[in-house]
Parts: structure tokens; sequence; C-alpha cells
């Protein structure tokens, strides 16, 4: 058999291989990520204990099913998840579009507090939640403001429903300013003609919010909603560094227990079988909210 | 970090340096037989969590490596993370770290892993421990609390001994002497008595200030269990396991203490659920408590005017007695060794120098109290240390003689029983259920949480 000659032999590195080496870094990445992430699946659907590690037992998904079950301390944790990401997003999400309106305002003095207002955002979280825990002891400094103008002491973080809102509390103050300059630069993309025409036609500012600033806003506020549904599910430093799940575990949510199953009573099994829950409720509200963008387009 | 701008015990400090470094030729001379340099050009690296302890060993090192000719390394970190990163190196069977701080609860986690090495063995052999080093002189309930057999639920204080103690801690009674004084209340025997003295002074005014008539740890976690909450427990007569192996949590003895505990809780601040150990000091620091039901050692910070506002105006006495008596728990700081260390010998020079009478009596002015040899507990370091703090010192050293003991059965689930168990103790507090029925609860998990470990231990 004669050999063809090199120059007129199909070249090795056709357009497809070439494809495949320049994907391959990404690819190798992408298995480097998987990996561990598949094998934390595997844990979650078995007991396992760091100790003994050669005992690990397949155990069918009792773990995550336990997730599911009323009664157990995972489920506790669930609904308490829950709870977090419902109140935080909503509270924010108001909170954070009624400042970004005052701050609209063509004043010079919004100037200087778009500055301000972004300040909680400069400082690290768990710093943040060590102060406002100084702050909100029983002869802190909050119950001495408050009992100086009639109100009563709160007990802050001794009682369960307290320690679940001051957590919500200390999460508002460090994450609004995010919702504000992402509502503020959502407001300054309205075109202004509209709102001047508003103005003209006689709306009132309910009218204008209802029908111009709210529905132009949809983006943003999806995209609020997204980053602060995510990161309020998954919230940890807050809780960590104050209450570490709080008075009969009133604050302790997926994320927080996951941490106790696994680093300090080294009970992966239960550990990744809660963040694997955790996990796909955050992929979960990703989807959601990222098909409703993907709705709009297609408008 | 601390700052030691206490003027006596920078003074006490290098007084003791000095000595010590005249005394080194002497002590190479004098132990001719015994030699420190057998393991010379060798490198060790010490895991230490942020403790007083490490700050007295760091500052001696150069000493230790001049003596031996061996290299430490050596790394701080503040002990949720220590124990974090220290987790991670063992269970890898990474051997770069070779001694860490232990303690009790822990040692059972790493042995049941076969991550700690056994001490025994280094001891007993005298090619590697100089006898000068005494092993006798360690107060025996400081050692045995470090020996473990491995069995679940069973076999404290004999087998292996996996760490050697640096300093320990027992529970007892602080008061403000001036509080009582003024009001003219003796100081509490018994927990009923406790008990009426504090719910008595709950709002008592004194120089300006509303008091809080006592403060604890309130929170959900087995420190709780193991400290003031313990006392009561063992004071009662408690236990953590009947006979039959299965949980007392909800035994008579354990739910009348536990309601006993509840009166005491309503005592203190409003917020006493949230409280760990830092909480529990401060408070009692700033002078917002008439009494603490806790660790003794941290009479430190309670008599030094730097950290504290009742300098002077502290009391001690040993924890409020039962019907079955005085309990007192106990934690050690101990120095353990990875059973995947490299340098095995070299790391035994380090334990057995640091934990020698000289040095633990040297550590004694950063802190490190209480020490657990007996010869240093008497020894004029302590005695000048604690020279103001009253009867501190007669205090402790009873404690850790009579009463002060671990009362819990070791067992690699014991975090986890225990913060179940402390979270019953909460409910009943927080939510006003009766002992009876959330200690109920609590024995049944923990009798499935006890289920599970025999099991996989099989």
């Amino acid at each position: 058999m004669q050999t063809i000659p090199k120059d007129r032999r199909a070249p090795f590195w056709t357009e497809s291989r070439l494809a495949l080496l320049f994907v391959l870094p990404g690819l190798l990445l992408m298995i480097g990520v998987l990996w561990p992430f598949l094998q934390g699946v595997r844990w979650s659907f078995s007991d396992f204990t760091l100790t003994r590690p050669d005992a690990l037992r397949f155990n069918g998904g009792a773990n995550i099913v336990a997730v599911f079950k009323p009664g157990t301390p995972e489920f506790a944790a669930l609904t308490v998840t829950l709870k977090f990401a419902v109140s935080c997003v909503a509270i924010q999400t108001v909170a954070g579009f009624a400042v970004a309106l005052l701050l609209n305002w063509p004043a010079r003095w919004t100037k200087v507090f778009r500055v301000l207002v972004i300040m909680p955002m400069l400082v690290p979280p768990i710093a943040a939640t060590i102060m406002w825990k100084v702050m909100l002891i029983e002869r802190g400094v909050v119950n001495y403001l408050l009992q100086a103008i009639g109100f009563g002491g709160v007990n802050w973080f001794g009682s369960p429903t307290m320690a679940f809102w001051s957590i919500v509390l200390i999460d508002t103050w460090i994450f609004t300013p995010f919702v504000i300059l992402i509502m503020l630069a959502g407001l300054q993309s309205i075109p202004k003609e509209i709102v001047e025409a508003s103005h003209v036609d006689g709306a009132g500012f309910l009218a204008r919010l209802a029908r111009i600033y709210i529905p132009m806003m949809k983006p943003f506020i999806v995209l609020v909603a997204l980053f602060r549904g995510i990161d309020s599910l998954k919230m940890f430093d807050a809780i960590w560094s104050s209450t570490k799940g709080g008075p009969v575990g009133a604050t302790k949510n997926l994320h927080v227990f996951a941490y106790e199953q696994g680093i300090n009573y080294l009970n992966f099994g239960r550990s990744m079988a809660a963040l694997f829950i955790l996990w796909v409720l955050c992929y979960g509200l990703s989807m959601a909210l990222l098909s409703t963008r993907r709705a709009r387009a297609a408008q | 970090m601390h700052k030691r701008d206490f003027t006596r015990r920078a003074a006490m400090k290098s007084l003791l340096a000095a000595t010590a470094l005249a005394a080194l030729p002497f002590a190479a001379a004098h132990a001719a037989d015994f030699d420190w340099r057998q393991k010379e050009g060798t490198e060790i690296h010490i895991g230490f969590s942020a403790h007083s302890m490490s700050d007295a060993l760091v500052s001696m090192i150069p000493e230790f490596e001049s003596a031996t000719g061996i290299k430490v390394n050596y790394e701080i970190a503040p002990e949720n993370d220590f124990r974090v990163k220290l987790n991670a190196q063992l269970a890898a069977g990474d051997g770069s770290v070779d001694i860490f701080m232990t303690g009790p609860s822990t040692n059972w986690e790493y042995s049941a892993g076969k991550w700690i090495e056994d001490l025994q063995p280094y001891v007993d052999n005298p090619s590697l421990t100089d006898p000068a080093w005494d092993f006798a002189d360690f107060f025996t309930n400081a050692v045995d609390v470090n020996r473990w057999t491995g069995e679940e639920f069973g076999g404290l204080g004999t087998g292996p001994l996996y760490a050697i103690p640096m300093n320990e801690e027992g529970y007892s009674l602080t008061y403000r002497k001036d509080v009582l004084e003024k009001e003219g209340i003796a100081v509490p025997e018994t927990v009923d008595e406790l008990i009426a003295a504090a719910q008595k002074l709950k709002g008592v005014e004194f120089e300006g200030k509303v008091l809080d008539g006592i403060v604890v740890r309130g929170q959900e976690f087995w420190p709780t269990l193991i400290t003031g909450y313990g006392s009561v427990l063992a004071a009662y007569g408690a236990t953590d396991l009947n006979a039959d192996g299965t949980s007392a949590a909800d035994s008579p003895e354990s739910i009348e203490a536990t309601r006993k505990w509840v009166e005491l809780l309503k005592a203190g601040p409003g917020d006493i659920a949230s409280y760990g150990w830092e909480q529990a000091q401060a408070h009692f620091a700033a002078g917002n408590a008439v009494f603490l039901l806790d660790a003794d050692h941290m009479a430190e910070v309670f008599e030094n005017p730097q950290k504290s506002q009742v300098a002077g105006k502290v009391g001690y006495a040993l924890a409020p007695s039962g019907p079955a008596g005085r309990g007192s728990g106990i934690w050690l700081w101990s120095l353990g060794m990875n059973a995947f260390s490299d340098n095995k010998e070299g790391a035994w020079l380090f334990i057995q120098w640091a934990s020698s009478k000289a040095v633990m009596a040297r550590t004694v002015p950063y802190g490190n109290i209480n020490p657990t040899r007996r010869s240093v507990a008497e020894g004029p370091e302590m005695t000048e240390y604690v020279a103001d703090w009253g009867d501190y010192n007669k205090v402790w050293t009873e404690n850790l003689e009579k009463h002060a003991k671990w009362r819990w059965n070791p067992s690699t689930s014991f975090s986890e029983a225990g913060n179940r168990w402390a979270l019953a103790a909460q409910e009943s507090f927080t939510l006003g259920t009766d002992p009876a029925e959330t200690l109920k609860a609590a024995a049944s998990d923990i009798n499935a949480v006890m289920e599970r470990v025999r099991a996989a231990a099989q």
C-alpha cells in the first residue's frame, strides 16, 4: 500500500478536533466541579460519617425524604429557609424600590444620599452582624433608644420570634442598598417622555406607579428577586455569627443545619441531603425567574 | 489579642524568663542522662487554637528550639476555624500538623477515626521521657479524662492516653461580694438557696445600675450542658445513661434539676437563651449580674481592672449542692499528637517540654490557668498570680480534687447528643414547656442517635 504524501493527506487538526481542543480546558474545569458535586449527591443518598468513611451505606434517600417529613429537624430547617427567603425578598424589594423612588428625585441632596445609602453594603456581613449583635443585646443601644422614646425594650435575640426578625433586620440593613442600586438604575432607564406625558395627562403618583414604573421595572424586579432570593435561601453569615440557629432552632435554616451536621457532627450524609435540597430550591428559583425573561424576550 | 500591660504580670514573666534562662545550662547538665537533642535537625508543626496557653507557648518556642535543635512551625486560629481545619487535615490523613490542642470530646472523635496517637508508650519510654518530668505530679482526674478505651458509651478514664492536659477548667459559683454584703444575703450553699437569692436580687438597684440575679450560658449547645447546667444536674444526681444504656435525659432527677435550672434562667437577663460563655462572661464583667455559675478561671478577666468593672469585688465558692451533693463538670485543653505525623518522637519532646513543671509554671502569668500539675497549682507563680483573688485558689483546687469530673459517657456522637439535651433545657425556658415533656422528646432523639452510632460501629 502506498502512503499518501503529506500535503495530500487530510489535516490532523480538522475543524471539529480543533473545536474540541479549545473546549477541553472548560470541559476539564466542568468535570473538576461536577466530580465533587456528584460525590456530594452520592453522599446525600447514603449514611456517611467522616470518622468511619468505610461505613458509607446507600440508604435509598432516607435523609432526603426526611427534609420533607414534618416533625424532623430538616423539615423545620426547610420551613425556616422558606420563611427567611420570602420575608427578606419581600421587605427588601419593597423598601429598596421605595428608597430608589425617593433617590430618583431630581434634587441636589439626592446625590449625597445615593452615596450614603450604599455604605451598609460595604461592611463585611460578619462585621455587620457582630455590630448589630452588640447593639441588640438586652442592655444595648437599640433598647436604650426605644425606652428613651417610650417603647419598652425588645428581647431581640432571646425570643424565637424576635431572633428571626433580628436576622431579617440585619440582612435587610446589609443588602437593601444592593436593591436600591439596581432599582435606581432601572428607574433612570425609564424614558423621561413617558413620565412627562403622564404628568400632562394628569396621572397621580399611584397611577404612575402602577401603570408606568412597575411594568417598566419588571426586568429589574425579576433581577432583584433572583439575586436576593437565592442569597436569602442560602443565608449563612448573618445567622452563624449571631444565633448559630437561634433559640430553639428558630433561625436554623437548611444551610446552618447542614453546616452543623457536617462540620460539627461529621455526619456528611445528612448534611449533603439538606444541601442538595437547598441547591434544588436555588436552581428552581433561578429557572423560574429566568424563564420570565425568556418569555418577555419572546414577545 | 490580649494586651498584657498588667505590670505585675510583666514583671513576673521577665523574672521567670531570666530564671529559666539561667537554669537552662543547669538543667542540661543536671539531666545529662536524658538526651533532649536526640531529634536534632528535625522539624515539627503545631496547630494552636486561640487561647492564652497558645500565646504563652508561642513566646517560649525559641527556647525549645535552642535546647533541642528541633525547628518548630506553628499556626494559631480562632477555635471554630482551628477545629474545622484540623478535622479536614486529620480526615485526609494529612501528617503535616504534628501536634494540636484537643480536649475530652474531640479526643473521642479523633480516636474513632484513628487519627490521634496513644501517648502512654511515650510516657513509659525512658529514652524518650525524662524521669524529672514526673508524670505522677499531674492531677489524676485531669489525666484520666484524656483516656478512652474506644468503647461507645463506656470506657472513660482507662485505656490509651490521648493527650497531655495543659490547663483545667472547673465550674463553680462566682458572686459579687459587695452586693451580697449590702443586701445582707449569705453566699448560697444549695441550689434552692441560689434560686432564692438570684430571684430576690433580680432587678435590685446597685450603684445606679439595675442588676440581673444571675448569668449563665443559655444556648442550646453541649457546652451549656457540661458547665453551669451540668453542675445543677450533678447536684440532683442526674446521669447521662441508664443502667440499660438508654438515655437518662428524662430521668426524674434530670427533670427536677432542669426545673430548677429554668428557675435560675428566669432570674437572669431576658435574652439569656442566646448567651454563650462570651456573653455570660462579658455580662458579669460589666457588673450586670450578681451571680455567675460557670468556668472558675473566668476570674482572670473579672480581676483585671482593664477588662472588667468588678475587679476586687468578686467572691468564689463551690457550685451549689443538691440532694446528691455537689458536682462540677470539667474541661481541659490538652496537647495531642497526630497519628499520621512523620516526627512523633520530636513531637513528643515538645509536648513533654510544654507540660514540664518549669514551662507550665511560666504559662500561668499569661493566663493559662488552671494548671494541671499539683506542684504548679501550689507553686509560687500560681499563688502570686491569684494573690488578690480571695478564695480563688482554694476553691478551684478543692473543686478539681473532689467534684470536677467528666460526667458524660464518651462517644463520637457526644456533641450531637449533648446539643439535643441542651436544646430541651432551652425549650423548657423559652417556650415554657414542662421539662418532663421536652426531656422525654430529647431522650428519644438521643436514643436514636446512639442506635445509629452503635449500628455504624459494628
